[in-house]
């Protein structure tokens, strides 16, 4: 060997020594979201760019561990209402400075056929610039059709960004470029007066032509108006324009800014396709009607802006069916009042209430009711004698629709969450130590008391639900069936519960109860029986510290 | 803000159409004015005058006791409504709204500063109207030509408030209705007009401005030649086409007898007492759309355009104009004569009559014009230019054991129907004229406050005059058969009624009703072929009401901020699927369809 | 390929050093070198020995006569003139020479102990998790002995201990590897007289790796431990330190050795798990952190004494 040559092995032997691990090993993995899914839960790791998809046995085992690759810098990540689609968004390696860097991307991982022997499937859509906002089809079955990316209120990284711009993804195809025949996703301008998208939300079909299908729309509310945009022509060639809808009338001197939207999906009829806009700041109510297109209109539709006052600032509302028909309801917590709208002719008619609910949600389906009409929950009201109530959307002799029944729920309630193939509600009160099994069939409210605030989750086959305390090693299982509290424990403090179907086959159900501390941990439970010998519960450790991938 | 509300109000001008042979077609059976709509304080007091409550114990005595007859059809006003659209105004805003009554699409289109008082103007193809911006003293003419709008600036007046517009749709007339306006100076005149040719044609005059009568009240038209504007001074003489542009050539007084003393038992004339006759056979500022007029007692070709009280307390008389406009006929209160004046010349024939006219009815076919007698319950038929020559040629019938202070005459001119307003009358009586005129009393179960009989004549909406509501009735209308001896069908109302509207077919009626202490607002859809009627509850108080006869739509104008109109299917049952409101027209006019991106 | 080489080269050192160590049996009759030094020369050693080699400095290095006999290291003394010694190349110092005694028969045991430190470039992903860079030291013990000395050639085994572990916070959690090596250096020296000597060095022997990680999820630490084949193949050379100047002869020597190489562990596959305390819940997953290779090219420097 060479004098040359040993130099350049000392050389080499000092560079390896002076040479850095990857840099996945220094991050610490707490950038991360966890999600339940149906089957799965996934845990977004950012660090790794990956997504950990953990299936579990009915023997409290981990079934099957897939990595799925997401897109660097997640921003987003949500799940579809069918619990099957994990949506991840990602900024890339933004702004770009090489070949090498990442665009911004969409990975949509399908755990539809999740099993320890068939992989999740991903599908990764890549976009031109990065976005910060996702919104996704809550259509179910046959699960989402759609999801766009948008910029929303957030503060753009890019040094120059067009905040109304769209980014639609057609989930039933593959990505297709832009350079493509038929590019998937399609990016879409929408024509601005001012706002820029701030809330997306999808309609079902709706019939706004009785002349063609049942088409759907999104429903873009920006800071001042309402863009009505066509998803199911959105990738023609020549897509159909999106509808501008102010809510501000040219003589108004403040700006109303759109709170929230509601719409009409009771039926496809003809003429039943219907939105309806409340403001955050206005006391008038707008509904949209469809109509056939106009000449000139490139659209299948023409849409017909309607405003009623209901004589305070509207906090919640909903289409609801009556005895007389399709009305809008409109809580107006500062008038103790509910207002049905007719959307048709604007009549107005008002119920007073005995609290001022802020809240409604039909529960219909649940309440065992001799009439057609629709039953509202009523919640959120400012008198804690008055927790929740009923009300019938039906006539009673001599007052219309005042049919309303306080239940005895001793707490204000703050929130109401549905029980999923039942007609159980799960009302937790504003102090958050006490929470009720409210089962609308019979019209009972159970509490159940806690030792502190607690967080409720139910599980999606809708037979019990989980409190647990942030933070805290303890948790419950309380059978809907029973109301009987099932007390566990768990050696590290809870952050997160996700109950979810096991991967085996097995009518059995998992319950991971997360802990968020070093790597990710999670300790395990037979979700159906925690108590039971046979399947005692189980350790899942250092969840994301696995071989760099 | 009333903005939409005042726009509508005024919207159908100063006077109502009254032609139904008109062959621009009349759109409105008229629309109650919110004169009498509770807590509507507009001009005028004809509710309180016609009430006629002290007078319900008379009706079977005599009639010399009874105050004068009320002619409220006049109050009864409409929106502007062209085709299958309806015009609305947004002083406000300086726009006017436009409403397709079949898709519901709202537009507006910027006008001048103030756009208030809107016309229709008959055109064959397009949608046209004609608005007045009050702060900025011009005018603006909208035409819709295939979809798209277009505008046209006109000078104005300062105080211009009403519209005439000839039936062909080239004149229009910018002039000061003196009785919208509640109290003028005993100074002001309001006698400026302007002379609008509204074709674009190479012999098209300028606009011109001209100074007519002191205090006009009514305007009408003689075809395209000439037209007339009655005031105090008399009748002016508009020449249209003789010269480079239109001039005032004539001004003929309008009676050459000296009015006799007034009656020691009657009460003074109300100035709610104008004559309807006065409206009759003209095209009313706003009065274009394809419903149908309640009277019709004018010529083919004279339109005229008036109001039915003075705000400024003046009498003027009640004058009816022969549709060739050969002859103006002349009702003055408490003088029992008529007077005859030629259009040619100025030439005057008084008309003696046995008793003092309470009304004055000019036939739609010109042939023939009705005063009524009331105080011997008899009619005089005039014959029509005869009597000009012949002061005595008229004829009378009398109807025995009735009072009758009014008449008005069917579109086809061939029965009059006959009634007081001036009493707690409970039956109105069809008389059919002819060589032997026949009669025939239908009763009616309550007075009578106004009449408007349907285009075919079949049948006429009775509004009736409730005393003393009770058990929640506020009000109450009868579909009344005319041709047909079958009993009239009386409605009660909660709300008392405030406009109605009848269909140019006849077949449907629209009677709106609004009581603003109950919040009971109302439309009822009246079926005048089965005598019945489907409720409309409307949102927010209605203000008028008409018929969109291209659109085969009723509509009810609403008095509501951002403005409102429920549009009503003709054919419906008075359920919530026959029944479409537009609210907030800026809104729905500010719907921006984007451009595609390929 | 790295290993295969490097065995190779330990075979092809192997080879030289036993060419050489019959080459220096053979010498001294066979072959005698014109130009060694002769005992008249010696009085002269500093003209003469840096042409020659380096290991008998003409301070350092005692006239032959005066030198004490290598016997005088033995338990007892001889009066028997001094042996004239004939050496064909290199000198085999006394320090590592075999010595054959009058008296009993056997050898005289030639000692060495060694202190030293090594580090290891180790690029293996497996040792990511263990060091924020591709480098393991440790500290290296080592005893041998001489076993064979002829003509500047000597061979020496022994036993070495070599203690390493590196750490580091890896994704947040504590992360050590702690690696004892029990090896069996055999080594072939090639002596330059009182300067020292180069040699090759092959060692193998065994590894024990013991892996831990503190991870904050898991009831306790997460640990492994596992014996493994290694092996090293180094070369190098140690220098006389002690005495100044060097010179030859038997006596305590302080060297300095360095020596660079390959160092070769077997691959183990790090799958972690902990054992829960009673009574808690088990911990049915594993960490698993893929394959660990600790090798890569090392070197060492040693302080050694020698006896």
């Amino acid at each position: 060997m060479s004098r040359s040559r040993v130099l350049l092995f000392l050389i080499a032997c000092a560079a390896a020594a002076c040479s850095s691990r990857p840099e996945y090993w220094n991050r610490d993995p707490s950038a991360l979201a966890t999600l339940g899914l149906q089957n799965a839960v996934a845990l977004v790791d950012d660090v790794d760019h990956e997504v950990v998809l953990l299936s579990f046995g009915s023997g409290l085992t981990v079934a099957k561990r897939q990595l799925v690759s997401v897109g660097h810098n997640v921003v987003s990540e949500t799940v579809s209402a069918d619990g099957y689609h994990l949506f991840v968004l990602s900024n890339g390696d933004w702004p770009p400075r090489s070949t090498n860097d990442q665009s911004p991307s969409l990975t949509v991982v399908d755990t539809t056929g999740f099993t320890p022997s068939t992989p999740a499937q991903s599908t990764t859509y890549t976009m031109s610039e990065p976005f910060s906002n996702l919104a996704v089809d809550p259509q179910v079955v046959p699960g989402p059709r759609y999801a766009v990316a948008y910029q929303g209120s957030t503060t753009s990284a890019v040094f120059v960004d067009n905040p109304n711009e769209l980014v639609i993804f057609d989930l039933a195809a593959p990505y297709a470029g832009p350079a493509a025949a038929k590019p998937n996703p399609v990016v879409r301008t929408i024509q601005s007066f001012g706002g820029t998208p701030q809330t997306l939300t999808f309609t079902p079909p709706l019939r706004v032509n009785p002349a063609i299908e049942p088409q759907r729309l999104l429903v873009v509310q920006t800071q001042i108006d309402v863009t009505l945009l066509d998803l199911d022509h959105a990738f023609d060639t020549v897509p159909r324009p999106e509808v501008t809808l102010p809510l501000t009338s040219a003589t108004a001197t403040t700006p109303v800014h759109p709170a929230a939207v509601a719409i009409d999906s009771f039926s496809t009829e003809p003429d039943d396709a219907r939105i309806a806009i409340r403001t955050s700041n206005g006391t008038n109510v707008y509904t949209i009607a469809f109509g056939p297109p106009n000449p000139g209109v490139a659209n299948d539709f023409t849409p017909t802006v309607n405003l009623t006052d209901v004589g305070g600032i509207p906090s919640d509302f909903a289409f609801v069916r009556t005895d007389a028909g399709l009305r809008l309801a409109a809580l107006v917590p500062s008038q103790v009042k509910a207002t049905l709208i007719e959307p048709d002719t604007s009549l107005t008619t008002d119920v007073s209430l005995t609290d001022s609910y802020s809240s409604l949600s039909l529960v219909t389906g649940a309440v065992a009711s001799s009439t057609s009409a629709d039953v509202a929950l009523l919640w959120n009201g400012t008198n804690s004698a008055s927790g929740v109530a009923l009300w019938t959307l039906s006539n009673t002799v001599g007052q219309p629709y005042f049919s309303i029944r306080v239940l005895d729920v001793s707490q204000s309630i703050q929130t109401v969450a549905d029980v999923p193939k039942s007609s159980l509600k799960v009302l937790q009160s504003n102090s958050g130590d006490q929470f009720f099994v409210l089962d609308l069939n019979a019209r009972t409210v159970s509490p159940l008391r806690t030792s502190g605030t607690a967080v409720l989750s139910i599980a999606p086959d809708g037979k019990r639900v989980w409190a647990y305390a942030r933070g805290l090693d303890q948790l419950a299982s309380i059978n809907f069936g029973t109301l009987n509290p099932s007390p566990l424990w768990t050696e590290l403090p809870i952050d997160a519960v996700f109950d979810v179907s096991c991967a085996d086959g097995s009518s059995q159900r998992v319950l991971f109860a997360l802990h968020s501390r070093g790597s990710v941990g999670a300790t395990l439970f037979n979700a159906i029986d925690p108590q039971s010998k046979a399947t005692p519960p189980a350790r899942l450790s250092g969840l994301l510290f696995q071989e760099a991938q | 803000m009333k903005t939409w509300k005042r726009a509508l109000l005024y919207g159908s001008g100063g006077a109502l159409f009254a032609g139904a042979g008109c062959s621009a077609g009349s759109s409105n059976g008229g629309a109650f004015d919110s004169n009498f709509a509770p807590g509507n304080g507009s001009t005028g007091s004809n509710a309180s005058v016609g009430n006629g409550g002290a007078y319900a114990s008379s009706s079977s005595g005599s009639s010399a006791s009874l105050p004068p007859e009320t002619k409220v059809e006049s109050a009864f006003r409409s929106p502007v409504a062209t085709g299958q659209v309806v015009w609305i105004a947004n002083p406000a805003s300086g726009r006017v709204a436009y409403i397709d009554a079949t898709t519901f699409v709202v537009k507006t289109v910027q006008a001048g500063n103030g756009p208030t008082y809107l016309a229709a103007v008959p055109d064959p193809t397009d949608d046209k109207a004609i608005v007045l911006n009050v702060l900025s003293q011009d005018a603006t003419l909208l035409q819709v030509h295939q979809g798209t709008l277009t505008t046209r600036s006109f000078p104005s007046t300062a105080t211009a408030n009403a519209w005439s517009v000839s039936t062909s749709g080239r004149w229009a007339i910018a002039w000061t209705n003196t009785r919208q306006v509640p109290s003028a100076d005993p100074t002001q005149g309001f006698q400026d007009v302007v002379v609008l040719d509204l074709s674009t044609g190479a012999d098209a005059r300028p606009p011109t401005r001209l100074a007519a009568g002191f205090r006009p009240v009514q305007v009408a038209f003689q075809g395209d030649a000439n037209a007339y504007v009655v005031s105090q001074d008399g009748i002016s003489v508009i020449d249209l086409l003789d010269g480079p542009q239109p001039a005032l050539v004539a001004n003929y007084p309008l009676s050459a007898p000296p009015p006799p003393p007034l009656l020691d038992a009657q009460p003074p004339p109300d100035a709610g007492e104008a004559d309807a006759n006065a409206m009759d056979g003209g095209v009313a500022d706003g009065g274009l759309g394809d419903g149908t007029a309640p009277a019709a007692d004018a010529g083919a070709d004279v339109q005229s355009s008036s109001s039915s009280s003075s705000a400024a307390g003046d009498v003027v008389p009640d004058v009816s104009f022969t549709p060739d406009g050969s002859y103006a006929l002349v009702r003055q209160d408490g003088v029992p004569s008529i007077a005859v004046i030629s259009l040619s010349d100025g030439s005057i024939t008084t008309v003696p009559l046995p008793a003092l006219p309470t009304d004055l009815t000019m036939s739609p076919t010109g042939a023939f014009a009705v005063a009524v007698l009331r105080d011997t319950s008899t009619i005089a038929v005039l014959p029509v230019p005869g009597i000009a020559s012949a002061p005595t040629s008229f004829t009378t019938t009398t109807i025995p054991g009735e009072i009758i202070g009014r008449a008005i005459v069917t579109s086809a001119g061939d029965r009059a129907l006959l009634f007081t307003t001036a009493a707690p009358v409970e039956r109105m009586t069809v008389v059919t004229l002819g060589a032997s005129p026949s009669y025939r009393t239908i009763p009616l179960h309550a007075p009578i406050l106004a009449v408007f009989p349907t285009p075919d004549a079949e049948s006429a909406i009775v509004l009736n005059n409730l005393t003393t509501p009770s058990n929640g009735v506020e009000g109450a209308f009868s579909i009344v058969p005319i041709a047909a001896d079958v009993p009239a069908n009386i409605i009660s109302l909660p709300a008392p009624p405030t406009a109605v509207a009848i269909s140019p077919l006849g077949d449907r009626a629209l009677v709106a009703m609004r009581d603003d202490t109950s919040h009971t607002y109302g439309a009822y859809l009246a079926n005048t072929s089965t005598r019945e009627a489907a409720l409309y509850t409307l949102a927010s108080p209605p203000i008028a009401v008409g018929i969109v006869g291209g659109a085969l739509a009723g509509y009810a104008a609403q008095d509501y901020s951002e403005g409102r109109i429920t549009f009503l299917d003709l054919q419906g049952d008075g359920g919530a699927a026959s029944a479409r409101t537009i609210t907030g027209f800026e809104l729905g006019a500010s719907v921006v369809e984007g451009s595609a991106q390929p | 390929m790295r290993l295969s080489l490097a065995l190779r080269g330990l075979t092809a050192g192997l080879t030289l050093a036993a060419g050489a160590a019959a080459q220096s049996q053979a010498a001294p009759t066979s072959q005698p070198m014109p130009d060694l030094p002769q005992p008249a020369d010696r009085e002269a050693p500093s003209e003469r020995e840096p042409a020659a080699d380096h290991e008998a400095p003409a301070e350092a290095a005692p006239p032959a006569a005066e030198a004490p006999p290598r016997r005088a290291h033995g338990p007892s003394a001889s009066v028997a003139p001094p042996p004239v010694e004939v050496t064909v190349g290199p000198v085999v110092p006394e320090h590592d020479r075999v010595v054959e005694r009058p008296g009993p028969p056997g050898r005289e045991v030639v000692g060495r102990l060694e202190v030293g430190y090594r580090g290891v470039f180790v690029t293996n992903p497996g040792y990511n998790p263990f060091s924020t860079q591709d480098y393991f030291s440790g500290a290296s013990f080592a005893v041998s002995r001489a076993l064979v000395a002829e003509s500047g050639f000597s061979f020496a085994a022994g036993l070495a201990w070599d203690f390493g572990s590196s750490g580091a916070m890896s994704r947040g959690d504590s992360a050590k590897l702690e690696v004892n090596r029990f090896m069996v250096p055999l080594e072939g020296r090639l002596h330059a007289g009182a300067f020292g000597y180069a040699f090759v060095r092959v060692a193998p022997g065994i590894a024990g790796e013991r892996v831990e990680i503190s991870e904050a999820s898991a009831p306790s630490s997460l640990a492994k431990s596992q014996w493994l084949f290694a092996a090293d193949a180094s070369a190098g050379y140690a220098f006389p330190l002690v005495p100044v100047p060097p010179r030859l002869g038997r006596s305590a020597r302080l060297w300095l050795v360095g020596d660079g190489g390959y160092s070769w562990v077997a691959d183990q596959h790090v799958s972690l798990t902990s054992s829960p305390a009673p009574g808690s819940a088990p911990m049915v997953n594993t960490i698993d952190l893929g394959t660990l290779g600790l090798r890569g090219a090392f070197f060492r420097v040693s302080a050694a004494v020698s006896y």
